[in-house]
């Protein structure tokens, strides 16, 4: 099997959001989570209302595609089923879990959301993505105490090696009480320079990057 | 009856999370199913909620629902029909 390589890669937390280690944009320490998203969205130029009805998490890992996929761009020589998806992160669902369980504890308004519960499993995220890009092969979500670049790299390189995909997106997506933190990685087969090799080490590199 | 529909109207866009739509314009007679808003099923459920906080109103069965909520204007007309006293 040929080399992976990192194509793109994409990291987006509390202070800015950049690709490729070039800066896309830059939040305000004084906006919330909420509005940074929303800025976020605004900036990608792009009409998606059903952005509005995601819960921070999707709307996190929806934005972070958005980027590393470059509008849809990368994905046009494969087919949706030749497109892999692995995210990973430690909470879950958890942020949202907690908002729908408040909604429950309510007794005297007791009308808990249904929009609100339809975000209460972590691989939501992933099916937005999947729902915007086309990606209709293997996905998975993984929780995981920490980041782990060799449980990510492991499983993305079984995929490859059963020919299950040609491209993956795969990284770490959670949004929990206001705070955020996404890195997206875009690979695929073809030649590479060493610091865009889909390797354990350059996957931690580029998580440390993104650390504020 | 017209007061109504315009409180229907913000209170839809609330409810639904339908940040970019100015409430005026939405089409009172127009679909809000399949195209118009384009809502789908988790908005129908989430009508269903708006329609029991705001108006103490329950849509029993669903196609009572598909009636109901065929419009802006039969949401309105629903809400008179059933509001009690």
């Amino acid at each position: 099997m040929s080399e992976l390589n990192i194509r793109n890669w994409v990291y987006i937390n509390d202070q800015e959001a950049v690709m490729n280690d070039e800066q896309q944009f830059s939040f305000k320490k004084e906006d919330t989570a909420d509005q940074k998203l929303e800025q976020l969205y605004r900036s990608l130029g792009v009409a998606y209302p059903k952005f509005f009805k995601m819960d921070a998490q999707s709307k996190l890992g929806w934005a972070s595609a958005e980027y590393l996929c470059e509008g849809g761009k990368v994905f046009a020589t494969n087919a949706p089923e030749e497109r892999a998806l692995v995210l990973s992160n430690q909470k879950s669902s958890l942020d949202t879990d907690e908002q729908y369980q408040q909604s429950l504890n309510n007794q005297e308004e007791f009308l808990p959301s249904p929009s609100v519960f339809v975000y209460t499993l972590a691989n939501i995220v992933a099916g937005e993505i999947c729902i915007r890009h086309g990606i209709k092969g293997e996905n998975n979500f993984l929780i995981s105490e920490r980041f782990d670049a060799e449980a990510l790299v492991n499983y993305t390189r079984i995929l490859f090696e059963e020919e299950l995909c040609k491209q993956c997106l795969l990284g770490w997506v959670e949004a929990y009480r206001g705070r955020f933190k996404s890195i997206l990685w875009l690979v695929e087969k073809g030649e590479s320079t060493d610091d865009r090799l889909f390797t354990v080490k350059n996957l931690n590199q580029l998580y440390q990057k993104s650390e504020l | 009856m017209s007061e109504l529909i315009a409180n229907l109207k913000q209170q839809i866009v609330q409810q639904l999370n339908l940040v970019d739509i100015d409430p005026a314009s939405i089409d009172e007679n127009a679909p809000l199913f399949g195209e118009g808003l384009g809502l789908d099923s988790i908005d129908a459920l989430e009508l269903i909620l708006l329609m029991q906080k705001n108006y103490q109103i329950k849509v029993a069965t669903a196609e009572e629902g598909q009636k109901v909520f065929s419009s802006v204007k039969a949401m309105a007309d629903f809400i008179v029909a059933n509001k009690k006293a």
